[in-house]
């Protein structure tokens, strides 16, 4: 090889070298979701909405003169947490129909404390049970796709997008919303 | 009331069946209470409601069975009114009512979500107790929920006889 011509090594490394320096870091907005299921399908609440998740077999404790979605009170730190089950209003069965709360559903579920708008000057929060906690994940942004149409009529109030996680389809639930109509339903 | 603040509360503390759930404890401010004695020794005529009736907002038409009613509680300010002037109503509860201290920490406000949607509107907050959930009870609601109650007793609660 002659001193100073470039060899065919120098030329791959450098194509290499420029096909790095082409990469464009894309910094895309990525969603924080908490994603679970209920009843066989596949819910989410935004990340912002969900203060802890606490174990599904936690001791809840029943309370007189509450509604029958009101499942009762949990002590979290010392503080009352309500728990209640959203079935009814998704209009879907659980493995708690019926108040049968057995041992290896519970065991499997969870309950995510969710946090919402302000009600009479304080923060609406309640623990939500749900049948099994998926995971937590970012998603970026662009993943998340308007409601189509065809959305179930009852579903349309809460529901914020959807997106497809792991192969299974994801209905996103605005948390608000989700809190303000089971309130509407109770009275 | 001054500008002391509350750091204990005394409340009468009792044990009541819910429907088809297990005992739940229930809790008055005890200076709303006057009294307490056993149902065997009330007069016939006695008017007694049982709390479990009154658990509900909706106003049931046949009085809830009273079987398990063995005790009774007089709370203040618990007069029927109207023209016969102050014929008083007992509160029927199933066990023996017991006074206790409770420190302000183990009470708590309702939830708002609860307070919102609750079907008792005399459920005012919880405490715990010796590991137990308790629900703290206004008796003041009590009172304005039993009249209507009582007048599916009596054909006329305006006209009781003292």
């Amino acid at each position: 090889m002659i001193q100073g011509q470039e060899s065919q090594l120098d030329q791959l490394l450098a194509e290499r070298d420029n096909n790095s320096q082409t990469i464009i870091n894309v910094d895309e907005p990525v969603i924080k979701l908490v994603v679970f299921k209920l009843a066989a399908q596949c819910f989410a609440f935004l990340g912002t909405g969900i203060i802890e998740v606490i174990s599904g077999d936690e001791k809840v404790y029943f309370l007189p003169g509450m509604p029958a979605s009101v499942e009762g009170v949990i002590n979290v730190r010392g503080d009352i947490e309500s728990v209640i089950s959203l079935q009814s209003l998704l209009n879907l069965s659980s493995a708690f129909d019926n108040n049968t709360l057995n041992s290896t559903a519970v065991a499997h579920s969870s309950i995510l404390l969710g946090r919402g708008q302000l009600l009479k000057g304080k923060p609406m929060r309640s623990g939500l049970r749900v049948d099994q906690l998926i995971d937590v994940v970012d998603v970026p942004a662009s993943d998340l796709q308007q409601p189509p149409d065809a959305l179930p009529e009852h579903w349309r109030p809460f529901v914020l997008n959807l997106l497809v996680f792991n192969g299974l389809p994801v209905t996103v639930l605005d948390i608000d919303a989700v809190f303000a109509t089971w309130l509407k339903e109770q009275d | 009331m001054g500008n002391n603040k509350i750091k204990k509360l005394p409340l009468v503390i009792f044990k009541q069946s819910v429907f088809k759930q297990q005992s739940q404890w229930f809790a008055l401010e005890a200076s709303f209470v006057q009294g307490q004695g056993r149902t065997e020794f009330l007069a016939a005529d006695a008017l007694l409601l049982p709390f479990s009736q009154l658990l509900t907002s909706k106003l049931i038409p046949k009085p809830l069975p009273i079987n398990n009613t063995k005790h009774w509680l007089a709370l203040a300010g618990g007069q029927l009114g109207g023209v016969s002037g102050d014929k008083s109503w007992l509160l029927g509860i199933e066990g023996e009512a017991e006074l206790v201290v409770l420190p302000k920490e183990q009470i708590h406000p309702l939830p708002p979500l609860l307070l919102a949607c609750r079907t008792c509107p005399a459920l005012q907050a919880v405490a715990w107790y010796q590991q137990r959930l308790v629900s703290l009870i206004d008796a003041r609601v009590l009172l304005t929920l039993a009249p209507p109650l009582l007048a599916s007793l009596i054909p006329d609660v305006n006209r009781v006889e003292l």
